[in-house]
């Protein structure tokens, strides 16, 4: 991210092949609808293009980017109340390639666990959801998790303990 | 909803352990990508801000400052010793005036000049000293106003179209008769002169006779007439046999004593010359050993 504050127009290219997939599946796990996830994205980079310059090499670029990440999300979700109750979600999951073993057994018992997780995730709060993707799609620790969602510690694992036991009960 | 864990709960990475199969089911999920649209989009973008800004040098901003700074530091410490040496000019000037004013009023012979000529035939550079004594240094002007000016010290006798008749300082100007102590003196002048004339050049040739009534003397010295700040020619003459004849009434060892400060000023051809006439006034005489060389 320095060397692109620098001047470095393929030191973005770089951090956007390493990160865009993952935050691109944070997003989309969290609004379930493709073109509201594609808004989000794009809004999450154009903002760190525009602060290059501002940043601070204080924290982690994967934390930064996704604090920028939540923060849109938080505002999409305040500007789209009520929320979907899990509809985008599955005709999402419809709509996605599946790359898995092709037999139509296998396929379909994955096809039906996967609308169900999907379904479920859709249905968590915001928050627990949120705790859970940085967690399981980024790979943040607690504490990354705290500091990108701006509460403390303890907070953070709370919710993610209640996002793993409700799509537990989810899935049965 | 948010509340804490109890403090016996496990560790987190336990609990996620546990949820092994809820995170496989979560892996298997489709790895959703975003679509090439967006990623030119937003490469795009990313390249042309950088293209818009194109960054400058960071020593650039500290390296003008510096520049800046020696440079305004310079241009003030020019414009600084230029006032300093202005002012030194001017305190040059002031001295100067009042030297002349002071030598002029030491001096109980009269001395004819035409101070009202002065100012039109000085040179520019004599005015300017004038006008900056008068205007630049304060203390000097007052202390310059107080005393008489140059017309109520000098009694003019002879004035002439602008032609100044300056007469001849004598022995009787100073304390002890006989011996012109200002002969030593003008090592640079040849009229061995200590007056001051009124451009601050040196006055015309003085006497050495033995004392004599300042009228006997004026008859017989010659007059030097100064225009201006030229001396005419046939009174340079004239004064310049008058100083031979100066030296004719020096004693034997004076005259040496003369001759060797003139070769310790290196004026060499002048001394030549005094050796010269000293050896037609006394041709017995003989020369000390350093003179002999310059015994033609």
């Amino acid at each position: 991210m320095l060397a692109y504050a620098g001047g470095e127009a393929r030191a973005f290219e770089t951090l956007y092949t390493r990160h865009r997939g993952t935050v691109y599946r944070f997003l989309l796990r969290s609004v379930t609808r493709r073109e509201l996830a594609d808004e989000l994205f794009q809004d999450t980079w154009s903002r760190v293009i525009t602060a290059r310059d501002r940043y601070r090499p204080d924290a982690k670029f994967t934390t930064w980017l996704l604090q920028i990440a939540h923060n849109l999300l938080i505002d999409g979700f305040r500007r789209a109340r009520p929320e979907d109750g899990g509809e985008h979600a599955e005709l999402a999951l419809q709509q996605a390639e599946n790359d898995e073993d092709d037999r139509p057994e296998r396929v379909l018992g994955e096809f039906e666990q996967s609308r169900q997780l999907q379904t479920a995730l859709a249905r968590l709060p915001e928050d627990q959801r949120s705790a859970f993707l940085l967690r399981v799609e980024n790979g943040l620790s607690v504490e990354e998790i705290a500091e990108v969602t701006h509460v403390g510690r303890e907070t953070a694992k709370s919710r993610l303990r209640y996002a793993l036991e409700k799509l537990r009960e989810a899935l049965g | 909803m948010n509340t804490p864990l109890p403090p016996d709960d496990h560790d987190l990475d336990a609990l996620l352990a546990e949820d092994s199969e809820l995170i496989r089911r979560y892996r298997a999920l489709p790895q959703s990508e975003p679509g090439k649209h967006l990623d030119t989009a937003i490469l795009g973008r990313a390249g042309n801000s950088v293209r818009r800004s194109v960054p400058r040098p960071r020593w650039l901003i500290p390296v003008a400052s510096a520049a800046s700074i020696v440079a305004a530091a310079g241009i003030g410490w020019r414009v600084h010793l230029a006032q300093q040496q202005e002012q030194a000019a001017t305190m040059s000037a002031a001295r100067d005036y009042e030297v002349l004013e002071i030598d002029l009023q030491g001096s109980d012979k009269r001395r004819a000049l035409d101070t009202a000529g002065m100012p039109r035939q000085a040179p520019k550079q004599d005015q300017a000293r004038g006008e900056a004594a008068a205007t630049a240094s304060a203390p000097a002007a007052a202390a310059l106003e107080k005393r008489p000016s140059l017309s109520e010290i000098i009694e003019g006798p002879a004035r002439d179209n602008g032609v100044v008749v300056i007469e001849p300082h004598t022995s009787n100007d100073h304390a002890v008769p006989g011996r012109v102590p200002e002969q030593r003196e003008p090592l640079s002048d040849p009229y061995g002169s200590g007056a001051i004339d009124a451009r601050g050049g040196r006055a015309p040739p003085m006497s050495t006779a033995a004392p004599a009534p300042a009228e006997a003397k004026r008859e017989e010295m010659e007059e030097l007439r100064v225009t201006g700040s030229r001396m005419r020619r046939e009174d340079a003459d004239a004064g310049y046999d008058d100083l031979a004849s100066e030296r004719e009434q020096m004693s034997p060892v004076d005259w040496i004593d003369y001759i060797r400060d003139l070769i310790s000023a290196r004026r060499s051809r002048e001394a030549r010359d005094e050796v010269e006439r000293f050896r037609d006034a006394y041709p017995s005489y003989r020369l000390p050993p350093d003179l002999r060389r310059y015994d033609r």
